[in-house]
């Protein structure tokens, strides 16, 4: 966590100078306002006070090692029991998962990939039901969720009810 | 407002629309809460682009009743599978779970359920008894109270939210502050950091912001792990045995005065409501040594606390437009939507709406016994669809939601956007509920306190004289004061002269 | 099995097709209308097209759904309408005040208010308001206080309706205030009862209300003639004080670009006359401090022109709009 508030830091304070900036870049005094009605005052003291929480950030991950070994203390989760017969592991259709859906970071970049392809390019472009069947498809496909032809199924079903419901009605325009 | 305004806009919403609303609606609440990583917030924001369509007094409906819905329904999963459904049920897993492993489940529900009702019904008494003695300052607010008010419950936000670190609650406040600021400015309309762009000039909308902050980071974070679980245990009895209940009566009052009083506190929500509840009733037991291994008691406090938190968040809703929790924050940019100006003015503008809310209230709390008590076995099915499945279908809906709103994709896209950034500072243990808060706060800041200069031309002296005002003032070096070690310094301090 | 798995995907894809491409023969309109109001539920201009939905709805025999798409002053809305297909499915309701101003005030440069087709169906005059217990009894105090300098005048925001009339008042009354702008009519309005600011000018729709519960007080309606509010009494027109001070309001309506189909647009406007000539829009109207009206074609091009004429240069004046509006091709009255 050390060192990710390091990098955290520096990521604020570089967003914090772009907003300083852009509120410096405004109008400072017009016809009929002085700097107490100028539209960058809020943004900049705002954007200021932003900068001084990433430079706290960054000296801290360098000289408090002991502030970091207690919050961790503190956030440990409770120890649960392992043995419960309670609930059940998911089964992924097709038996054992292949390797790549077995790392985090790869899940995590297959589920932005596959959002971003429905939101900025499916949508919009593509009848509504149309794009997103496809998106719950290939969701479900990817990871192994359920078999070609239940996965069609929910897939259409899912599209179809949606826009359905919505566009017919709730009376609420789709893309 | 007297108690037979609020029986009188009872009956008025007795009729079937209303009624089949409420039912669905907790249903969906309850449906969403239980679902673990999908929270409160993400029901009620889910909703209020779904229902866009809908006439004003149907939708604020539908809201409450889905978030009176989702802080219950987290209690399924707490208690079935150990894992909180909203992080409100938190509290609720270390005696919940426990007992559904003893093969109790049934009976944990049960004994929630009616927790639950107990801790909404007495929210909703608070909520009729306050709101009118806070409604009858209102017309004192002007703009530089309102500004007064906005560094408040900013104040507030950084730093209840994060207890462990604020440092990290102030972070994300900052964020969502800043994220405000995009667009035309409310006063000049000048474009604030728009790049030129026409549909960067509209400003980011609220919605966007929160579904993504909210769902589509848990989308993220809930696919993350390779394995998932689902449920399998048996449900047997459910109803509660009223000896039960009677016998922790005063935990239950006491959980349901903490959680209205944390409730209406601006920023901290029904999560921290439910800790401390069950840590007063450890404290205050007859067998805390039970307390983690299955009591009866420590889930009761847990339930009732974080229920009787809705009321008591949304006091501050409808009397000042500061919301006491983050789903009350989506609550309250809803009733915005729609037309229903909450604050201060609300009793002038609107003046049977508080009873209106009242009554709503306890029609969803009605709701929530009968849909939680009865269709226990059904709803518990949900838990058994995976979760690749789920997933790709609540990303749907909550683009959905995000697009209802304005209708142009462009917020779709922010919704996108602000997932990612919910998922980064979640993962780096960032809270999200300061970037809503401050989302929203933001804009009430900067507006008012232009205004305000404008109207009495560059004048200061009114933010400190108008006796609001320094009430306010006086709160928030307070807050800030008891949460930031100085007040420590101070004790010592004086203890050292007084020795 | 192999079999039945590729007729069902092939069933799938003929639906999803089918659903697609069905409305495409038949005569206009063959597809449900989007209605876009570029501004928040509850307002005027939602309230005038929601009205109107209703009654043209029946013409037409198809739903029209209203979508709200408030920012940017309603420009945002409007250049989603002129980037949807210009095939009379997409409609916007605004106002001729809003849509005048769009070019000069460089929202939508390349968008004349010479683009679209009006259809103007509801006008509500300005209206001089002040707090119900503010000392200026009658309009000549209230002017005479004026003209001393710094009073406060509240609006809906820069370019909004109450901002055009105040600044035409300054004009016409040779005086100097200070503006100070809310976020949107209402706040406007609610301000001004609870006494922040002196005045407010907004149109009469929106102080109707406030009119009716005697929490403010009318001096004068900008307009030529003198206007009846059920409930709250007769407002005298500015014109008995200041008689050269031109008709000042909003006309609400739909909005639409010029180059739709000739089908779509003789069967809009036929639905449109038979609308706003209904008694449901009457009384709309009248509860509303408000006339019903039925401008369109020419007359209502007519009446956009004058008004872009009157407020870019008057906005231009007072440094809201900073480019002359005969950059844009809009001479001066």
């Amino acid at each position: 966590m050390q060192k990710s508030d390091w990098w955290c830091g520096l990521a604020i304070i570089l967003i914090s100078l772009f907003f300083i900036w852009g509120s410096l870049a405004m109008p400072w005094s017009d016809k009929g306002f002085d700097w107490s009605g100028a539209p960058g005052l809020t943004p900049l003291v705002l954007a200021i006070f932003l900068g001084i929480t990433g430079i706290i950030l960054m000296v801290r991950s360098r000289t408090n090692p002991k502030f970091y070994e207690q919050l961790e203390k503190s956030m440990a989760p409770p120890v649960v029991e392992e043995d419960d017969d309670s609930i059940e592991e998911e089964e992924p259709v097709g038996g054992e998962l292949p390797a790549f859906l077995k790392s985090e970071k790869i899940r995590v970049a297959l589920v932005i990939l596959l959002c971003a392809i429905y939101t900025f390019i499916l949508l919009g472009r593509f009848h509504y039901i149309a794009a997103t069947a496809v998106f719950v498809a290939a969701f479900i496909l990817v990871f192994r969720g359920a078999g070609w032809l239940q996965t069609g199924i929910i897939a259409v079903l899912v599209g179809v009810c949606v826009w359905l419901v919505f566009q017919q009605g709730f009376g609420v325009f789709l893309p | 407002m007297s108690l037979w305004t609020v029986v009188t806009e009872f009956i008025k919403l007795l009729n079937a629309t209303t009624i089949f609303n409420v039912f669905w609606a907790t249903a969906f609440g309850i449906v969403v809460g239980m679902l673990p990583g999908l929270s409160a917030t993400m029901a009620v924001a889910l909703l209020t682009g779904l229902t866009f369509g809908f006439a004003p007094d149907q939708a604020v409906v539908i809201l409450i009743a889905a978030y009176v819905g989702a802080i219950y329904g987290g209690s399924h999963s707490a208690i079935l599978l150990g894992i909180p459904g909203t992080a409100s049920n938190a509290a609720a897993c270390l005696d919940g779970n426990p007992l559904a492993k003893k093969g109790e489940a049934g009976y944990a529900i049960g004994l929630a359920t009616a927790a639950s009702a107990l801790g909404t019904f007495f929210g909703l008494i608070c909520l009729a008894i306050i709101s009118p003695l806070l409604g009858k300052i209102a017309l004192e607010f002007a703009s530089w109270e309102f500004f007064v008010l906005a560094v408040f419950g900013i104040v507030i936000c950084g730093n209840l939210t994060a207890p462990k670190d604020p440092l990290k609650g102030w972070v994300a406040g900052l964020l969502g502050l800043l994220l405000s600021q995009i667009g035309q400015d409310p006063i000049q309309a000048f474009p604030r950091f728009t790049f030129g762009s026409l549909q960067m000039r509209g400003g980011l909308s609220l919605i966007p912001v929160l579904v993504g902050a909210y769902g589509v980071g848990e989308i993220i974070a809930v696919m993350q792990s390779p394995v998932g679980y689902k449920v399998k245990a048996k449900i047997t009895r459910v109803l509660p045995k009223l000896s039960d209940l009677f016998r922790y009566w005063k935990t239950i009052i006491r959980s349901g005065v903490i959680g209205v009083i944390i409730g209406a506190i601006p920023g901290v929500g029904e999560d921290t409501a439910a800790w401390i509840a069950y840590d007063f009733a450890k404290r205050f037991s007859k067998k805390p040594e039970e307390f983690g291994r299955g009591s009866h008691e420590g889930l009761i406090a847990a339930e009732t606390a974080n229920n009787s938190c809705v009321g008591g968040a949304i006091i501050p809703v409808l009397t000042l437009a500061v919301p006491g929790s983050a789903p009350a924050a989506v609550l309250l940019a809803a009733m915005w939507l729609h037309g229903i100006r909450p604050g201060p003015l609300l009793p002038i503008e609107q003046p049977t709406f508080i009873a209106t809310t009242t009554a709503i209230f306890f029609l969803a709390t009605i709701a929530m016994a009968i849909v939680g008590l009865s269709f226990v076995r059904p709803i518990v099915q949900v838990l058994r669809v995976p979760r690749t499945i789920l997933m790709p279908i609540v990303f749907v809906l909550c683009s959905v939601g995000a697009y209802a709103i304005n209708g142009r994709l462009f917020d779709v896209g922010v919704m996108f956007l602000c997932g990612l950034l919910g998922y980064v500072m979640r993962e780096n243990n960032y809270p999200a509920a300061p970037l809503v808060l401050g989302f929203i706060l933001g804009p009430m800041a900067d507006d008012n306190f232009r205004r305000a200069m404008i109207i009495r031309s560059g004048d200061f002296s009114p933010f400190f004289t108008r006796p609001i005002c320094v009430v306010l003032w006086l709160l928030t070096l307070a807050v800030i004061l008891s949460r930031s070690g100085l007040w420590d310094l101070v004790k010592r301090r004086t203890a050292k002269v007084a020795g | 099995m192999k079999t039945t798995k590729y007729i069902l995907l092939a069933l799938m894809v003929i639906c999803i097709l089918g659903i697609t491409f069905v409305p495409v023969l038949a005569a206009w309109p063959t597809q449900n209308i989007n209605l876009i109001v570029p501004w928040s539920p509850g307002g005027a201009s939602d309230l005038t097209a929601r009205t109107l939905a209703v009654q043209m709805e029946k013409a037409l025999g198809r739903r029209i759904t209203v979508t709200n798409t408030p920012g940017g002053s309603g420009a945002i809305g409007t250049q989603a309408m002129f980037d949807a297909p210009h095939d009379g499915y997409t409609w916007s309701g605004n106002a001729d005040g809003s849509i005048i101003t769009y070019q000069c005030l460089e929202y939508l440069p390349d968008i004349s208010h010479r683009d679209y087709a009006s259809f103007l169906a509801v006008f509500t005059p300005n209206v001089i308001c002040v707090p119900a217990n503010s000392p200026y009894q009658d309009f000549p105090a209230f002017l005479e206080a004026a003209k001393k300098g710094n009073l406060t005048i509240a609006s809906a925001g820069v370019g909004s309706s109450g901002h055009q009339a105040a600044e035409i008042f300054a004009a016409y009354g040779g005086v100097e205030y200070r503006h100070v702008p809310y976020q949107g009519g209402a706040p406007a309005v609610t301000a001004t009862v609870r006494g922040e600011v002196d005045s407010v000018m907004q149109l009469s729709m929106e102080v109707t209300e406030m009119l009716r519960a005697k929490q403010l007080r009318a001096l004068a309606v900008m307009d030529s003639e003198p206007l009846t509010i059920d409930g709250y009494g007769t407002i005298s027109p500015i014109t008995e004080w200041i008689p050269d001070f031109p008709v000042v309001g909003g006309r609400f309506g739909l909005f639409l670009p010029k180059d739709i189909p000739a089908e779509a647009n003789s069967k809009i406007t036929e639905a449109f006359i038979a609308a706003s000539q209904s008694e449901t829009m009457a009384k709309f109207a009248e509860e509303r401090g408000s006339k019903a009206i039925s401008l369109y074609g020419d007359e209502a091009a007519q009446v956009l022109e004058e008004g872009a004429r009157l407020v870019n240069w008057m906005l231009y004046r007072a440094g809201v709009v900073k480019i002359a509006p005969s950059e844009f091709g809009i001479p001066e009255p």
